[in-house]
């Protein structure tokens, strides 16, 4: 199903989230995404792809129960292999943490091997959603 | 969360419950191939290709999916063709991901040895033909949709029990349509050495189809002889340092002889060109080679002569090679020359031991089917 605008009565946060809240969350995962790769200095291309990737995996899963933040670090993971503009999973992990903690570098440096498991873990959920589609 | 876990357990697709594993095939780096049917439907052979799971404490850690089955996985979706090998399915199971493909009976390497260690005599020319002009065709449908293979060998192409070639492996292969860096950054080393092509070996930041070109030659003139016509000494990796490759080089040049300024008019803007003078000078003598394979078609030596050329500027492309005289004189080439000419090669042998081991790492397996069920009929039983 296509999106147009804020239209998110499809969509499976529908029960849980309102469309205003819903349209914010996606917001900050795309945001998310574009402070990271811009943080990597990597394509624009990538920060494309994992957009698409993004919203693609919540109109399959809620944004209830998969977090945004997460699920955005897995999509630029995945996005930097499909664009052939690589990354080490310990720099993308630490952007990550880096946005996530809104720049808080003691605590992101901290943070960064849980990021480094859960993109892992979540990479896997993403291409499964998105029936290995990419 | 319990119960969500053993919601979701039952949900997924299990391979081995929708597929029957028949035999193990072979492995490489990337994981294993296995020879598999489908439990339902239409009785076909199909390949499972298993890549490695995730494994804590590894040597190199891993970042997630390798990128050699996101390219394989991203490109063979949208690859439709009969030279190219068709992926059906992709599944993930056991934190490893498995494509299911089309099955090929036999690959072009192993036919090759069949020919050197038991047959003791050449394919003929037919073979060659047909069998050249399909891989010529998968490639330039390859080309055409701006995708480089970047590993052709004897040991890539599979070729199905009536001869239709089938490209495997897109492991390396990516789309060039867009590179935003030179190709050079994204893998350092491309190509198995033998098959390499002089501008990669000369260490050249961009390069083009015409690296495929150089393979498909390298493959043409194996198959003629029924050994590798450049068959270097691969120089190992040291310090992360990428070795010139001098072996494969001369060879190279004691074949086709030194390359000229005028064959090859950019040679000396490649990074690795000091290390020409080192050679001392050779003829050409890719004729005298061709005369020793014991063939004779004056085409054919035309044709390989244009695969192999020094300038990638200048060789040959898939389209244009499609349409060479060679492919017009008789014989002609056919689209399945093994049953046309009945021949017949021995099947692909499967280990078992292999798929033991398997079972092995699979132990949910058991838990799911009957107690007391053992072996092939407990599998049975998981459906």
């Amino acid at each position: 199903p296509s999106q147009s605008g804020s239209d998110y009565s499809t969509s499976p946060a529908a029960k849980m989230l309102s469309a205003a809240d819903e349209q914010d969350l996606r917001l900050r995962g795309c945001n998310f995404i574009h402070n990271v790769v811009q943080r990597l200095q990597m394509h624009q291309f990538v920060a494309s792809t994992a957009c698409v990737l993004f919203h693609r995996f919540y109109m399959r899963q809620s944004l209830a129960s998969y977090h945004h933040y997460q699920m955005a670090g897995a999509c630029v993971l995945l996005a930097s292999k499909i664009e052939e503009n690589r990354r080490s999973l310990n720099e993308i992990s630490l952007a990550c943490a880096y946005v996530a903690l809104k720049g808080r570098a003691k605590e992101a440096a901290k943070s960064q091997e849980t990021w480094e498991r859960l993109l892992k873990r979540q990479e896997i959920v993403l291409l499964q959603n998105c029936c290995f589609d990419m | 969360m319990e119960n969500y876990k053993r919601k979701r357990e039952k949900q997924r697709v299990r391979v081995r419950s929708k597929y029957e594993i028949i035999g193990f095939i072979s492995s490489g780096t990337y994981g294993r191939v296995y020879k598999a049917r489908p439990r339902e439907g239409p009785q076909v052979e199909l390949a499972i290709k298993k890549f490695k799971p995730e494994r804590e404490g590894e040597a190199r850690p891993s970042s997630g999916i390798s990128q050699s089955a996101c390219r394989e996985i991203g490109l063979c979706r949208e690859l439709h063709h009969e030279n190219i090998v068709e992926l059906c399915e992709v599944l993930m199971d056991d934190n490893a991901i498995h494509m299911v493909m089309d099955y090929a009976e036999f690959d072009l390497l192993s036919i090759m040895q069949h020919h050197t260690h038991h047959l003791r005599k050449p394919m003929t020319e037919l073979v060659i033909k047909s069998l050249l002009w399909q891989l010529l065709n998968g490639v330039s449908y390859l080309h055409a949709n701006l995708i480089l293979q970047r590993d052709l060998k004897p040991a890539n192409i599979m070729i199905t029990s009536s001869g239709v070639v089938k490209v495997g492996d897109m492991g390396l292969a990516r789309v060039f349509r867009r590179p935003f860096q030179p190709l050079y950054n994204g893998d350092k080393v491309v190509v198995t050495v033998w098959y390499r092509a002089p501008e990669l070996l000369l260490g050249t930041r961009h390069y083009t189809t015409a690296v495929d070109m150089w393979s498909v030659g390298c493959i043409f003139a194996e198959m003629l002889a029924l050994r590798p016509i450049f068959k270097g000494d691969e120089i190992k990796m040291e310090k992360k340092q990428i070795p010139f490759q001098r072996n494969q080089v001369n060879r190279i040049i004691e074949v086709l002889g030194t390359p000229s300024k005028e064959q090859w008019p950019t040679m000396e803007l490649m990074p690795d060109y000091a290390q020409m003078k080192q050679f001392r000078n050779y003829p050409n003598a890719l004729k005298a080679w061709f005369t020793n394979t014991g063939h004779k078609s004056e085409t054919g030596l035309q044709l390989l002569s244009s695969l192999l050329e020094y300038d990638p500027e200048r060789r040959i492309t898939a389209e244009d090679a499609l349409d060479h005289p060679y492919f017009r004189e008789e014989p002609r080439p056919v689209r399945h020359p093994f049953l046309e000419q009945n021949i017949s090669y021995p099947r692909r042998r499967l280990t078992l031991d292999d798929l033991c081991d398997a079972k092995s790492q699979h132990p949910k397996i058991s838990q799911h089917s009957e107690a007391g069920a053992s072996g092939s009929s407990a599998m049975n039983t998981v459906v």
